[in-house]
């Protein structure tokens, strides 16, 4: 069982990722801003962090620097789920550290194996 | 009557009044506060249920979730708001769950028939539904309300059918304007062409069959969605529209499509239109046409548009000699010791070239 931080301001989508992830054995943390989230990475230290672009108080482009900066959690993987769909916005999403890059409309199927894939190539 | 006993009529009838008024809109306000909070409770109690069964569909187990999802039936429209907030947001298998879950309890029956309401905000609800749903079945009557009275139904509808993205609708798109409902409630044309861009190479039939239609606007988005999305079976009916086409709209964006497009057959009609095209902007395009085609063949042709009157094609002209490299290049430098007769161009698009590479300008400005 992993420990995954959902961290997204739309309801329906932190609502879903968490019946979805919970339903396949994930312990999920779900937050709605960026810097509630990151003070939830820090608190949890999970496995995975799903992280949305755009958001109140704190982008994900700013949560993953942060997480990046500090060696502590620099390893953890960060998956993108985002709105943002230009070519340019993934590369800046992989620039930042990101591991993954979903683009919305997403399939949460997809997105749950993307998960499982991120967390089978972390070493714990 | 004495004036007194008049004046004390009249102020009571005013206070009744005043009571009577503020009595109504107490009452009114409660009723939508308690609407509005039976509204927030179904949805209380609907959310879980529906997250449930996205999460939970694919293992069998779901049944149950599924048919009290379908069998819900709430005093307001939590149902359809919960799920046209969440179609947008999904794609795949899961997305194809709820909308076969909208089929099975009658949503979007309810929908079609809505589209038919008296009350323009119903009527709205409805086509967003269809188009969020995305369901063929819903194309009959997102196109009729593309004549509807109001502006907001009208957009509404076509970005449903923008979204159910199949030929058909995008067919229904381009028949209606260009008929005379269509001309009686006019749309604009950006959010068409958004529309039928979403629809994508499903709509190239539809579009191709209306660089014939009759009015100009017509043609002209068809043009240029297109150039877009890149049909290059449709060239030869491009060439056409750009050759014969009495409008400068529709020559416009048959150039700019032909641009695009970029195929070497296109060179003879658009070295043809910089000898006996006139409008200015028509001859710009097609230059720039021919500079993204890279034909030697159009270089004189080119030369001599560097020498036109007017400087937008001049300019146009010029820049479409850099991408033939040193040749090009070569071309405009000598063009660029003339005085007059496109010398202006020739030094300006020099200078812009050597800033752009970053190199030394070989001719001074």
């Amino acid at each position: 069982m992993s420990s995954i931080v959902v961290v997204d301001d739309d309801s329906d989508i932190r609502g879903l990722l968490e019946f979805k992830l919970s339903a396949a054995g994930h312990t999920v943390t779900a937050e709605a801003d960026g810097e509630a989230g990151l003070a939830a990475i820090m608190d949890v230290h999970p496995d995975v962090v799903v992280l949305d672009w755009m958001m109140p108080r704190m982008s994900g482009i700013e949560v993953c620097l942060e997480l990046r900066k500090d060696p502590s959690m620099a390893d953890i993987p960060v998956l993108f789920l985002t709105a943002k769909a230009q070519e340019s916005d993934v590369q800046r999403g992989f620039a930042a550290g990101g591991n993954d890059y979903v683009i919305k409309p997403f399939s949460p199927r997809e997105l749950s194996s993307r998960i499982d894939a991120l967390l089978a190539r972390t070493p714990r | 009557m004495s004036t007194e006993a008049i004046l004390l009529i009249a102020a009571t009838l005013n206070l009744v009044l005043i009571i009577g008024l503020s009595l109504s809109t107490a009452l009114l306000k409660a009723r939508r506060e308690r609407r509005a909070k039976r509204h927030e409770e179904e949805l209380a109690l609907l959310r879980p249920v529906m997250m449930r069964y996205l999460a939970t569909w694919e293992d069998g187990d779901a049944h149950d979730l599924a048919d009290m999802l379908i069998g819900y039936r709430g005093v307001t429209t939590s149902f359809e708001e919960l799920v046209a907030g969440l179609l947008p947001k999904l794609r795949g298998a899961d997305r194809s769950v709820l909308v076969d879950i909208l089929r099975r309890r009658g949503t979007i029956d309810e929908a079609r028939l809505n589209t038919s309401s008296r009350v323009a905000v119903r009527r709205y609800r409805a086509v967003e539904l269809l188009g969020a749903a995305g369901v063929s079945e819903g194309i009959p009557e997102a196109a009729k309300l593309l004549a509807d009275h109001s502006t907001d139904v009208r957009l509404a509808a076509v970005r449903a059918l923008g979204r159910i993205g199949t030929g058909e609708a995008g067919a229904a798109l381009l028949e209606h304007l260009d008929s005379e409902e269509g001309q009686k409630y006019p749309l604009p044309p950006h959010p068409v062409t958004m529309a039928l861009l979403r629809i994508g190479a499903d709509a190239t039939q539809a579009l191709t069959r209306a660089l014939d239609a009759e009015q100009v606007e017509v043609r002209t988005i068809a043009a240029e969605v297109l150039g877009v999305l890149g049909v290059y079976p449709a060239v030869s009916e491009l060439q056409i529209r750009m050759r014969v086409d009495p409008s400068v709209s529709v020559r416009l964006g048959a150039t700019h499509a032909l641009g695009r497009l970029s195929m070497p057959s296109s060179v003879d009609d658009l070295t043809a239109m910089l000898r006996t095209e006139e409008d200015v902007e028509v001859l710009a395009a097609a230059c720039n046409a021919l500079g993204r085609i890279i034909d030697p063949a159009s270089m004189p042709e080119l030369e001599q548009a560097v020498a036109h009157p007017h400087p937008t094609v001049r300019v146009a002209a010029a820049m479409a000699l850099v991408p033939f490299g040193e040749t090009g290049l070569d071309r405009l430098r000598e063009i660029a010791q003339r005085d007059a007769a496109g010398g202006d161009a020739a030094r300006e698009v020099l200078a812009r070239n050597s800033i752009a590479t970053n190199t030394t300008p070989l001719i001074s400005l």
